[in-house]
């Protein structure tokens, strides 16, 4: 899969999640720049995406992303890994 | 480079603020350096030498609040003042008698008055603020020094740190002897009314709750013996009598010091050193109620029926 | 050393002169021979804990990022946790467990051979072993290289400014700031000594005048009526704010005077909207420190439990708090109080945000506001007795305003004045208007997101500056006890 469509679904489980149409995110997107990503809600983004591209992070994996664009490169490093 | 020249404003700042510091501490300090009245405008007054009475009285609350001075001067018709102050160990009293030993010319006789537990040894400075208008004094210096020697460098040496240890009680002195001091500055330091004597009206009271009710051991202070020896022996090189006096307590309180005995023949001992000892542990007052109000120290109505007693014993001796 | 001491005046006029005076390769070790001295000043003895921990975190560090594969670095990692964990157990909750023992023994009939042991708290000890294992954690996470420096790393963990109470900081943030050169900076001068006066102000002033009425209260419980206990817990939220983001800002301070940028760590919690906003603002670098090595590693591991995943987190999260506070039941029930709120907060968000959607805005904030206050004043209560039935009596006298007697707030001494909670009349509403007045400060502070005499001209500012001063000097409270915080 192409980074690019992990991003478009990656930003359709951030609306579905957090309940806001309006969310658009880029790679450097940070959990401060989007106000109902809160830390109570970071896990249910996690466990949204796992679910979503059928995969598993580790905690360590899931403890270094900085930014969204961490997040899409763990997540195209695990599909191709498959 | 910028950084060094804006300091200059902020030393600016820092003068501009010690000129106003300076000016606010020479206010309160002048208010309460014409204080008379309380503890604090007792010791101004011993430190202005404005005291001389023919009978003077030393001693800490039992005294302050005990020795109905205007009732004695009027039964003795002799000058009395009643110099002693609550909560205050003779080893902090000391040179306050020591000032009045070297100046006063006129008085004729000195009465040290000792509570049940003014033998026991004390830590610590008590009420540093009552001696902060005079602190400049050599004598009291020395004496705060060898208590808490510390504290007291602080308070002379170091601006402003003697704020950090005053209650609000004194800021309100301050004012009140700057009022003083505009009523009364023709006649210069005048003497306050009830000469030193703290009249307490009240009934007996139940012992505070917390306050414990077990007999205990109160040790004799080798030190405190000692201070009160010299005074014993300065106060009479000066032509003094001096008058060692065991104040009356209510019989009540016998029973809360275990070794009563004991140091009721320590305060005899310094009795024989002096002119005259008087011991009034097992006076008549001592087993009525209605004169105290607990079981160390005499009320307002106490204190008049002690004057009494104690001014015809007065006369008796100063003939 | 207390802040608010004489002492630690004169120690930081010597200390940041020396520190600018000395060339840059000196400064590190006069920090740490400042620290040492600072630290050594409570108890010289315990400085051994100290270099213990210290010696162990280092080499625990060097090995970490040197070990290959995860599992031999874990190891490391555990071995620096061991340690850590078991000086703080020792030292801080030795005697509370022995106790539960001791009362599990009894209750058996038996009873405990484990002596009990007179130790006093080594200052800083839960601040600082937090603090040693943030570094070893971080270079496990591999978000930290290993402090190769020995002095610099011993810096880190007892730098004096934050060695007594926090913030707890974190490696990524300090250490390169120990590395770097500083310059004398005049902003920062300034910024760093407005930091201290206001930190100053609300301890002796505000804190620990407070602090007079609520001992009285609390010292003798059954005396007073329910109107005084109200307000005595009332005011304990204000003292223990003004009392710990005094000494925050102290510390936030006097490293500032230096070039040291320290993490902030109260945003203006009294004001919070939820618990969880106020989680968010108190003590930041504590809640942050167990959001990060806590509730985040539980969370993921337990994450597909979705929503119960988050309530057993905070859950173990708020427990954990609870006792780092301190070695008992009371501390441990205000956290899991704290713990049920904010769980309380996470799952009731949807129907809570209709309601604001239906209600005006101003109501709706406003009640949320009440609401939470009410709420830290009563969990407050529990940290401030240290006994649950005393708390519950507390509570149930304080919440009850149709007893008789409930409004009565003036008592008869025993040398015949009339005093409000141990206070002159006049003198207690001095202090009332003292508070309100703070408040009301805090409240212009935090809405405008700077210090208000920011606004105003500079002469004014000049002139606050000394009036906060002269506070100070002439009305500050030098005969308190310590911080609060220093006993956790």
């Amino acid at each position: 899969m192409e980074k690019e469509q992990i991003m478009q679904q990656v930003n359709a489980i951030f609306i579905d999640v957090l309940e806001n149409p309006d969310i658009h995110i880029d790679a450097n997107t940070k959990a401060d720049d989007v106000a109902e990503w809160d830390s109570l809600h970071h896990i249910q983004l996690v466990v949204a995406i796992e679910k979503h591209f059928k995969v598993k992070f580790t905690t360590r994996e899931i403890l270094n992303w900085r930014n969204v664009g961490d997040l899409c490169s763990s997540v195209s490093a695990k599909l191709s890994a498959k | 480079m910028k950084s060094i020249k804006r300091l200059k404003y902020l030393l600016l700042f820092v003068i501009l603020l010690g000129v106003l510091l300076f000016s606010i501490d020479w206010i309160i300090s002048f208010g309460a350096r014409h204080v008379n009245v309380s503890d604090l405008g007792k010791i101004n007054l011993i430190f202005n030498h404005r005291v001389d009475p023919d009978i003077m009285i030393f001693g800490a609350s039992d005294a302050e609040w005990g020795f109905d001075a205007p009732e004695l001067q009027r039964l003795t018709h002799r000058t009395v003042y009643n110099g002693a102050i609550d909560g205050t160990h003779y080893r902090q009293l000391a040179c306050l008698i020591d000032e009045f030993a070297q100046y006063a010319t006129h008085n004729r006789a000195v009465i040290l008055s000792l509570g049940p537990f003014a033998l026991r040894a004390r830590m610590g400075v008590r009420e540093i603020e009552r001696y902060l208008p005079v602190i400049g004094n050599q004598n009291v210096y020395e004496s705060l020094y060898d208590m808490d020697a510390d504290l007291a460098f602080k308070c002379r040496y170091i601006p402003f740190y003697k704020y950090t240890e005053v209650s609000s009680n004194y800021y309100r002195q301050s004012f009140e002897g700057w009022k003083t001091y505009i009523k009364s500055r023709r006649q210069g330091f005048p003497l306050d009314t009830m000469l030193g004597y703290v009249p307490d009206p009240q009934a007996w009271q139940r012992a505070p709750k917390n306050a414990t009710n077990d007999a205990s051991n109160v040790p004799i202070d080798k030190f405190t013996y000692q201070v009160l020896a010299d005074l014993i022996r300065e106060l009479r090189s000066k032509g003094k009598k001096v008058i060692v006096l065991v104040s009356p307590f209510h019989q009540s309180g016998v029973a809360l010091i275990k070794n009563w005995e004991q140091i009721r023949s320590g305060m005899q001992a310094l009795g024989a050193m002096a002119d005259y000892y008087m011991d009034f542990s097992t006076s008549t007052l001592t087993t009525q109620k209605d004169y105290f109000r607990n079981s160390f120290h005499l009320n307002a109505n106490g204190s008049k029926v002690f004057a009494s007693i104690l001014a015809e014993q007065l006369n008796r001796i100063l003939k | 050393m207390l802040f608010n001491s004489f002492g630690f005046l004169v120690f930081f006029i010597v200390v940041t002169c020396l520190y600018f005076l000395l060339p840059n390769r000196a400064r590190w070790s006069l920090l740490l021979l400042a620290s040492c001295f600072f630290y050594m000043f409570f108890k010289w003895e315990y400085i051994f804990i100290l270099l213990f921990t210290i010696a162990v975190d280092y080499y625990a560090g060097i090995k970490i990022e040197s070990a290959e594969g995860v599992e031999r670095k874990r190891k490391w990692l555990i071995l620096s946790l061991i340690a850590n964990i078991g000086v703080l157990a020792f030292f801080k909750y030795y005697n509370f467990l022995n106790g539960n023992i001791s009362g599990l023994y009894s209750l058996l009939g038996y009873k405990n051979p484990i002596p009990y042991l007179h130790i006093i708290l080594p200052i800083g000890l839960s601040f600082h072993t937090f603090q040693a294992m943030s570094y070893t954690i971080e270079v496990f996470r591999g978000h930290q290289n290993a402090e190769r420096h020995f002095g610099i790393y011993a810096l880190y963990v007892m730098f004096y400014p934050q060695l007594a109470a926090g913030p707890i900081e974190r490696p990524q943030h300090m250490l390169p700031q120990f590395h770097e050169r500083k310059q004398f900076d005049y902003d920062n001068l300034i910024i760093g000594l407005r930091l201290m006066l206001w930190g100053i102000f609300k301890k002796v002033v505000i804190a620990d005048r407070v602090a007079m009425a609520v001992d009285t209260v609390y010292g003798d419980v059954h005396e007073y009526s329910g109107g005084c206990l109200l307000l005595a817990a009332i005011l304990y939220a204000f003292q223990i704010y003004c009392d710990f983001s005094g000494y925050s800002d102290i510390a936030l301070g006097s490293a500032r005077v230096m070039g040291f940028n320290l993490m902030r760590n109260f945003d203006h919690p009294l004001y919070s909207k939820s618990v969880t906003e106020f989680w968010r603002k108190w003590h930041i670098s504590l809640s942050t420190w167990l959001y990060d090595y806590l509730y985040l590693p539980i969370v993921i591991a337990k994450r597909d439990w979705n929503k119960f995943a988050v309530a057993f987190g905070l859950m173990v999260t708020f427990f954990i708090s609870g006792l780092w506070h301190g070695a008992a039941w009371t501390f441990v029930f205000w956290g899991v109080l704290h713990g049920l709120a904010v769980t309380y907060e996470f799952l009731s968000k949807k129907p809570r945000n209709r309601l604001a959607k239906v209600l005006p805005n101003w109501l709706y904030s406003a009640t949320c506001r009440i609401l939470t206050l009410a709420f830290l004043v009563i969990t407050w209560i529990f940290f401030r007795t240290g006994s649950m039935s005393q708390s519950f009596y507390i509570i149930k006298t304080a919440f009850n305003p149709l007893a008789k007697g409930y409004f009565h707030l003036m008592y008869r001494e025993l040398n015949d004045d009339l005093t409000i909670m141990g206070f002159a009349r006049w003198k207690f509403f001095a202090v009332m208007l003292g508070v309100v007045g703070f408040a009301v400060a805090d409240w212009l502070i935090y809405k405008k997101r700077q210090f208000i005499l920011f606004q105003v001209s500079q002469g004014l500012r000049w002139a606050g500056y000394a009036l906060l001063v002269i506070c100070i000097i002439f009305m500050g409270v030098f005969h308190s006890n310590q911080f609060i915080y220093f006993q956790f």
